[in-house]
């Protein structure tokens, strides 16, 4: 193998003044594979173009940012080096630990600092023309303090852990896989305790049949509130995972192209109610919820024991000005049992103290009031309803 | 309530309202408590006031969009005894520009009105006092006259932000939105008494929907961690932090053709940046993000920003022999034979890459992205 140029940083006369780019996404998963938006920027990080799934281009010389959202939900980029005359390779892809269940060596894992307030870089000595930058969600919210992993002490931790509905496998000391038992009915919780503290969490999973099982992770995280927990979806759901993470992480834009082509797929083909429900969330942040209208009366209708999807759908119609009884007795129904997601719950919350108009307002005022007595006891961090109470 | 710059309505701009209230002379610890205002079991801020007073300032003197200029600033402010305001703010304060329901209200009024002539116009929201946050798309910001016998109920004096936000989501007004309320979580035992009481302070929701209206609620999980004290609220600090470049988006065309900050990158930064903050107060903070997120810019950068690079050899001992040059990825050279370390160089924002020679050994390169404001390098030159 021949020696890497160095013709750009020698000042090495360029006799081509313009070389190619090839771009391209490593992934288990057909949709990412032809999905992805992929960036290419400049050096002054000028937008030269934005592609999906691999590409070739003809570009001048000089440096270039290659960079994509990936099933990891967070930004990953290299830089390469354009050479006249030279084709450049790049493929993106995660690491490998993003794909596996996070736990505390993942999370403490040495991890390049990308922080936008400025980072530390280290030098490597001249031979790959790109360099890699990527890091969980859950690895950036552990950098910005936000969520680390519980520390346990030793192996006779006093912790205690149950789910409704399904049963457990731990992965590490601080995480489980949840699989779901029966055929779903209503929303599975994960009940952990801790000391004086029980904090119980929803599930994204769902068995909808022998065919379809929707398992999900459970982790314990350290907040400056102290224990936490999340739930989240497994690596083997790659679209719905990648979903979560990148709601996590606050890349919504990446989130809505993903929700809009996947959510439907998740829906239909995969049976990944849990997953679609999340889509559709995201969709709503963008204004594009009253587009699946029909969409979401399917999702409500055929997986009813998802309190979620009438909340969602309820929303829909209220937008588009349609049927505000049918919509308040969605939102009445869905607000008597276990919701998924906190931000649905607070959907719903914030919809029933502003209906626009009086109907059953005794019922509305009750149903208020059962959320209201939850409410303060929420961890609004948390993506999966989470309730923190100290017995 | 007027406004404290011209105000021009006759073309597309950025129409502002700035509230911020640390005093609270109502409760229990102020000069006029009342049994309402006990009820509330709040004490008085040090530095909402000053936050929001700061935040006007930086719309006042660097904000630019020059699709939308600053068309319109309205300021309302019940700063604590002995808070310190931004002196540029108070001095082009009105006599009465105290945060009392009856000034919001008016202001509120105003702004609607500057809002609506043309659908181009930016609108931006920033709210900085007590709060107590319903949901993660609601909450209740108390004035400062909240708790007045006034009122007919204990939130009389409140703004319902969710409502006052719903108010402006409509196709009749700026279509370009940009709230920002920077309160306190307070303590469940508060919080559940408000959880069905109505503010007072709340506004017709019209039908329809604003093109873009991300509201971006800051949220403690107690009062130590929402400001330093006689400093600035963290949520504000880190969100002038970002617009001063740290939140700086490259250029995109034809979205925007400048480096710039827009509805996603607050989205996607801001909480972050806040969590860090809170963090190494040893606090924490969530930040909410709700609304509609088309995105679109609030803030262009007259030119690319400016960043401190400061490149370090390591082992440091070997600094004294190594030579280094500084490049531009497509300009070239910036700086060559650099020989003191670390290297201190201002550059624009962009990828760049550094060569480090020591005699007798092949070379070392480093290239990374130089991100405004800060970034440092290291190059490793050990074998």
């Amino acid at each position: 193998m021949s020696p890497p140029s160095l013709g750009f940083l020698v000042g090495e006369p360029e006799t081509h003044k313009t070389g190619r780019l090839h771009v391209s996404v490593h992934s288990d998963s057909q949709f990412f594979l032809s999905n992805v938006p992929i960036e290419i920027r400049d050096s002054d990080l000028m937008l030269v173009e934005r592609v999906t799934g691999s590409k070739e281009l003809e570009l001048p010389v000089g440096l270039y940012q290659v960079s994509a959202v990936l099933n990891d939900g967070v930004a990953s980029s290299k830089l390469v080096r354009v050479l006249g005359g030279k084709k450049a390779e790049v493929e993106l892809s995660t690491m490998s630990a993003h794909n596996r269940p996070v736990d505390s060596n993942d999370l403490y894992r040495s991890v390049e600092s990308n922080l936008t307030l400025g980072g530390t870089r280290k030098g490597l000595p001249v031979g790959p023309s790109d360099r890699t930058s990527a890091s969980s969600p859950m690895e950036a919210r552990a950098r910005a303090g936000a969520a680390r992993p519980f520390e346990v002490d030793n192996d006779d931790f006093p912790i205690t852990i149950d789910a409704t509905d399904g049963k457990l496998r731990r992965l590490s000391r601080t995480s489980w896989v949840f699989e779901p038992q029966a055929e779903a009915k209503r929303v599975p919780i994960a009940r952990v305790r801790h000391k004086n503290l029980l904090v119980t969490c929803s599930l994204p999973a769902s068995r909808e049949s022998a065919h379809s099982v929707n398992t999900c992770e459970i982790h314990l995280v350290d907040s400056p509130c102290g224990l936490r927990v999340r739930g989240w979806i497994s690596p083997e759901r790659t679209v719905a995972r990648a979903l979560q993470n990148m709601l996590d992480s606050g890349e919504f834009a990446p989130a809505a192209a993903m929700a809009k082509d996947g959510a439907e797929a998740l829906q239909y083909k995969y049976s990944d109610p849990t997953g679609a429900a999340l889509g559709s969330l995201i969709l709503n942040k963008f204004g594009h919820l009253g587009d699946r209208k029909e969409w979401l009366e399917n999702l409500a209708r055929g997986f009813s024991w998802l309190p979620d999807a009438k909340v969602l759908l309820a929303l829909a119609i209220l937008q588009a000005g349609g049927d505000s009884a049918r919509a308040l007795d969605l939102a009445i129904h869905a607000s008597r049992t276990t919701l998924l997601y906190t931000e649905v719950f607070s959907l719903l919350l914030d919809m029933l103290r502003r209906w626009p108009d009086d109907l059953r307002s005794d019922e509305r005022i009750a149903a208020l009031g059962d959320l209201g007595e939850l409410s303060p006891f929420l961890d609004w961090n948390s993506i999966c309803l989470s309730r923190v109470v100290e017995e | 309530m007027e406004s404290i710059v011209p105000e021009k309505l006759d073309a597309p701009g950025t129409h502002v309202l700035v509230i911020g209230v640390s005093a609270y002379p109502h409760f229990e610890d102020g000069p006029h408590p009342t049994r309402w205002g006990e009820l509330l079991g709040m004490a008085q801020l040090s530095s909402a006031a000053r936050s929001a007073s700061e935040f006007a300032a930086w719309m006042l003197k660097a904000y630019n969009n020059p699709k939308a200029p600053l068309s319109s600033l309205r300021v309302l402010l019940s700063p604590s005894a002995g808070e310190q305001m931004n002196p540029e703010i108070a001095a082009l304060l009105p006599d009465d520009c105290a945060a009392t329901s009856r000034n919001v209200l008016r202001a509120l009024r105003e702004f609607r009105r500057c809002c609506q002539p043309h659908k181009e116009n930016v609108a931006v929201v920033h709210v900085v006092g007590h709060g107590v946050q319903l949901s993660k798309s609601g909450s209740i910001v108390l004035l400062t006259d909240c708790g007045s016998d006034e009122h007919m109920t204990v939130l009389g004096g409140a703004m319902d932000m969710a409502s006052i936000h719903a108010a402006f989501n409509h196709a009749d007004t700026a279509q370009n939105q940009f709230w920002f309320v920077d309160a306190c979580r307070q303590r469940p035992s508060v919080a559940r008494r408000f959880e069905a009481m109505q503010a007072g302070l709340k506004l017709d929701e019209p039908n329809g929907a604003a093109g873009s209206n991300a509201i971006f609620y800051a949220a403690t999980t107690g009062e130590p961690a929402f400001a330093r004290v006689n400093g600035i609220s963290l949520f504000t600090e880190s969100l002038l932090a970002g617009l001063n470049g740290a939140i700086a988006a490259a250029p995109e065309r034809p979205f925007c053709a400048k480096w710039h900050v827009s509805t996603l990158e607050l989205a996607k930064k801001l909480p972050t940046m806040v969590q860090a903050l809170a963090a190494a107060e040893r606090a924490g903070q969530t930040i909410d993000t709700a609304g509609r997120l088309a995105n679109v810019v609030l803030h262009e950068y007259p030119r690319s920003p400016d960043v401190a690079l400061t490149v370090a050899i390591s082992p440091e001992a070997e600094a004294e022999r190594c030579v280094g040059s500084l490049r531009h990825g497509q300009r070239g050279l910036i700086r060559q034979d650099v020989t003191e370390w670390p290297m201190q160089q201002t550059v624009e924002a962009g990828i760049y890459e550094v060569l480090v020679k020591l005699p007798e050994r092949e070379p070392v390169s480093l290239m990374d992205l130089a991100n405004p404001p800060v970034s440092q390098w290291q190059v490793e030159v050990s074998t």
